[in-house]
């Protein structure tokens, strides 16, 4: 199914949900749960927060129903809730999630050598994500992980194209600067 | 010395956002460039350095626990005023009575319905239809002719779902997702003709979907009965 095809099946599971047919509802859920939630993780990086992040949005998309326009993608709607949700956590929690992360990293067994190297990789590309500002890192979640396009993005995060494209070169720059200033030659 | 602006070029070329003649340009640029090679590289590796944290997967149970906390809302009440109800429906037995009489004389076997605005249909408005089309269907053989009279603009999409078959031979439209039971006109196209998986049962309805869609938004919709539904040739 492609997403044209997506969008006109997304628009009548909505209709249906709105009058009240929960079973469209929970098609909906069943379609867009692992998204949402891989979303979130990508953003705050806790799979706990992230399955509440989830819960959260499904629970105000499904009282936001009356209010989602059809001229729009269901999933950037549901992600412009997912990821502002997540942005909600990340501004109160910041410091403190940062902070454990880091100290997990540390506590972490090493395994073999490529590994080890994978591992280190993942987790230093996961710790300069964290350490982007947020509307940086909002861009390169929806574009490397979600796999978005410029419109789609600019879609969600209810930014002009102009401001994605600029947005998701400065956050490649940095996060290219801080891989290298570790070791890795980009 | 890379340009900025070649730069830029070169990560929209990563994002796959370039048009044709873009790529052109593009192709010919790091044919020449090998800094700009060096660039689309380093933003593969960047790619993979991002790709390399594993995907965390959902806790089990997570639809159960989200659905748990939905509620059924309460149906919102009927902004429809008595009379216009009655004009509608007046209009609707009108617009199928025509259109039965028309079927008589073009021996088209079953014709039903008229689309109406979706925003009537949800009972969210109470002025009267501003689309209106009628969908007229015939057997060909054993193939289902439909004609949709005025044709759809084309800047409108038209889909037509049959609930309970599956569709495996299409002319004039394309079969959208995997079931086989709905599809997809475009283009301004008006007509289509479908085969059907397995006979229609006699004497048993046939429902259709159609729904109007237009900048992604449904704009219409209505379901039509085909009575009586055997294969008939004319």
């Amino acid at each position: 199914m492609n997403r044209e095809e997506e969008k006109v099946r997304d628009a009548r599971l909505v209709e249906l949900a709105s009058a009240g047919d929960l079973r469209a509802f929970e098609e909906l859920v069943r379609l867009y749960q692992r998204p949402v939630f891989d979303v979130a993780y990508r953003m705050v990086h806790d799979a706990e927060t992230s399955a509440d992040i989830t819960q959260a949005t499904f629970l105000a998309a499904f009282e936001k129903l009356g209010s989602y326009d059809p001229a729009y993608k269901f999933f950037s709607w549901i992600y412009r809730i997912a990821i502002n949700l997540a942005l909600d956590y990340s501004s109160r929690k910041r410091v403190a999630a940062a902070a454990a992360h880091v100290a997990v990293i540390d506590q972490e067994p090493e395994g073999p050598h490529s590994s080890l190297e994978k591992e280190r990789i993942s987790k230093l590309g996961r710790k300069l994500l964290d350490e982007l500002q947020e509307d940086y890192r909002a861009v390169i979640v929806l574009r490397h992980y979600s796999d978005l396009s410029y419109e789609e993005i600019a879609g969600v995060l209810d930014i002009p194209l102009k401001t994605v494209k600029s947005r998701l070169y400065s956050a490649r720059q940095l996060l290219k600067a801080g891989l290298q200033e570790n070791g890795y030659e980009l | 010395m890379i340009e900025d602006k070649d730069l830029k070029l070169i990560h929209r070329k990563f994002d796959g956002d370039l048009n044709a003649a873009e790529l052109v340009y593009v192709d010919d640029l790091l044919n020449s460039s090998e800094e700009l090679r060096a660039s689309l590289a380093s933003l593969e590796r960047l790619n993979r350095a991002l790709q390399a944290a594993r995907p965390e997967q959902p806790p089990s149970g997570l639809q159960a626990a989200i659905m748990s906390q939905i509620q059924p809302k309460p149906e919102p009440e009927s902004r429809f005023r008595p009379a216009a109800v009655f004009a509608m429906a007046a209009s609707l037995v009108l617009a199928v009575t025509i259109l039965l009489q028309d079927v008589s004389e073009e021996a088209i076997q079953n014709v039903a319905g008229t689309l109406v605005s979706a925003d009537v249909v949800n009972n969210q408005r109470n002025e009267g239809p501003d689309l209106v089309a009628q969908l007229s269907t015939k057997w060909e053989a054993d193939n289902l002719i439909l004609h949709i009279e005025p044709s759809p603009p084309a800047d409108t999409t038209v889909v037509l779902y049959f609930p309970n078959q599956t569709l495996n031979l299409v002319s004039g439209a394309k079969l959208m997702g995997s079931e086989g039971k709905a599809l997809l006109i475009g283009d301004g196209d008006s007509s289509v003709a479908v085969h059907f998986q397995q006979k229609l049962p006699a004497q048993e309805e046939q429902s259709i979907t159609v729904a109007f869609i237009r900048d992604g938004r449904e704009i219409a919709e209505s379901t039509l009965t085909i009575e009586n539904p055997e294969y008939v040739s004319f």
